[in-house]
C-alpha cells in the first residue's frame, strides 16, 4: 500500500526510468554499448575510402568509394521492394513488402547529378559526415545531431544498396533502425560529454540565450 | 608527406581534442543554472531520476 501511495506521488512518466541503481547501471551500460558500436561501425569504414582519392582510381572512375557510388547509382532498376516478407512459400515473390522504386530513382538522380560529377570535394563530405558520427557516438558528444546524422546516411545507403541482389537488406535497415533508436534516446545524456554540456546550455537558454536553446536540442 | 592513414588518425585525434576542449571551455565559462544544481544533487541522492 505504501508503495502504491509512492507511486502515486511520482512525477508522471517517472515509472519508466530505472529504479535501482543497478538497473539504471545497466541501462547506462546498453546504452552506451549501442552508441560506441554503431560510431565504431562507421570507424570501421573510414579506411577503405582514405582522402584524397577516396581509394579510386583511373581518375575517380573505379574502386574505393566510387564503385560504391557507381553501384548505388547502377543498381536504382535492381528491385523496387524493401522489406519483403515471404509469407508462401510455394509464391513467388514476396507478400509483404515496401515499395521504394521512387526512392531509389531519386538516390541514382541525386547521385549522377550532384555526387559523382563533384566527387573530388564531395568525397571529403562523405568521409567527414561518417568521422564526425564516429565522434559524436563514440564521446556522446553532441549525439542527438550525430544520430541524425548517422539516420541519414544509413537511409541512403539503404536506398542505394538494400535492394540488391548481393545484400541482405537487413544489415542496412538494421543500421538505420539502430540510429533512429539512438536519435530517440540522445545517448551522450547517459554516458558521454553531453552530460556535461547540458546543464550548461540549459542554463544559456534559461537565461534567453536562442545558442543555448538551439545548442541543446542538438545534445 | 605523411600516409593518407596516419593524416586520417590525426583528423580524429583532433576530433576528439576539439570535441573536449570545447566541452571543457563550456564547463569552465557556464555555470549550471540553480534548478539544474539541486537536480543533480537529488540525483546524485536517490540514484534513480530522470535524466534529462
Amino acid at each position: 500500500m505504501a508503495e502504491t501511495n509512492s507511486a502515486n506521488t511520482r512525477e508522471p512518466g517517472e515509472g519508466i526510468y530505472a529504479s535501482s541503481r543497478l538497473e539504471r547501471g545497466l541501462i547506462v551500460f546498453t546504452i552506451a554499448v549501442a552508441s560506441i558500436g554503431l560510431g565504431y561501425l562507421f570507424f570501421t569504414q573510414l579506411w577503405w575510402k582514405l582522402p584524397p582519392d577516396f581509394g579510386c582510381r583511373e581518375d575517380f572512375t573505379r574502386g574505393g568509394l566510387c564503385i560504391f557510388i557507381e553501384r548505388s547509382a547502377a543498381e536504382a532498376d535492381a528491385g523496387d521492394k524493401l522489406l519483403k516478407a515471404n509469407i508462401i512459400e510455394s509464391r513467388s515473390g514476396p507478400e509483404l513488402s515496401v515499395p521504394i522504386g521512387w526512392a531509389t530513382q531519386l538516390n541514382a538522380t541525386f547521385i549522377e547529378t550532384i555526387v559523382q560529377p563533384n566527387i573530388r570535394w564531395f568525397g571529403y563530405v562523405i568521409w567527414g559526415t561518417e568521422a564526425f558520427i564516429f565522434l559524436s557516438m563514440c564521446l556522446g558528444f553532441f549525439s542527438r545531431l550525430g544520430a541524425l546524422v548517422a539516420v541519414g546516411m544509413g537511409t541512403q545507403l539503404m536506398i542505394g544498396l538494400a535492394h540488391t541482389s548481393e545484400e541482405w537488406e537487413w544489415s542496412y535497415i538494421l543500421l538505420v533502425l539502430l540510429a533512429v533508436a539512438m536519435f530517440g534516446i540522445a545517448p551522450g545524456r547517459y554516458f558521454g560529454l553531453d552530460r556535461l554540456l547540458r546543464p550548461r546550455f540549459k542554463a544559456m537558454r534559461e537565461r534567453g540565450s536562442l545558442v543555448g536553446r538551439f545548442l541543446l536540442l542538438l545534445t | 608527406m605523411l600516409a593518407p592513414e596516419i593524416i586520417a588518425l590525426l583528423v580524429l585525434l583532433g576530433g576528439v581534442v576539439a570535441a573536449v576542449v570545447f566541452t571543457i571551455v563550456i564547463v569552465v565559462t557556464v555555470k549550471p543554472s540553480n534548478a539544474e544544481r539541486e537536480e543533480n544533487e537529488r540525483e546524485r541522492e536517490g540514484g534513480s531520476s530522470q535524466r534529462t
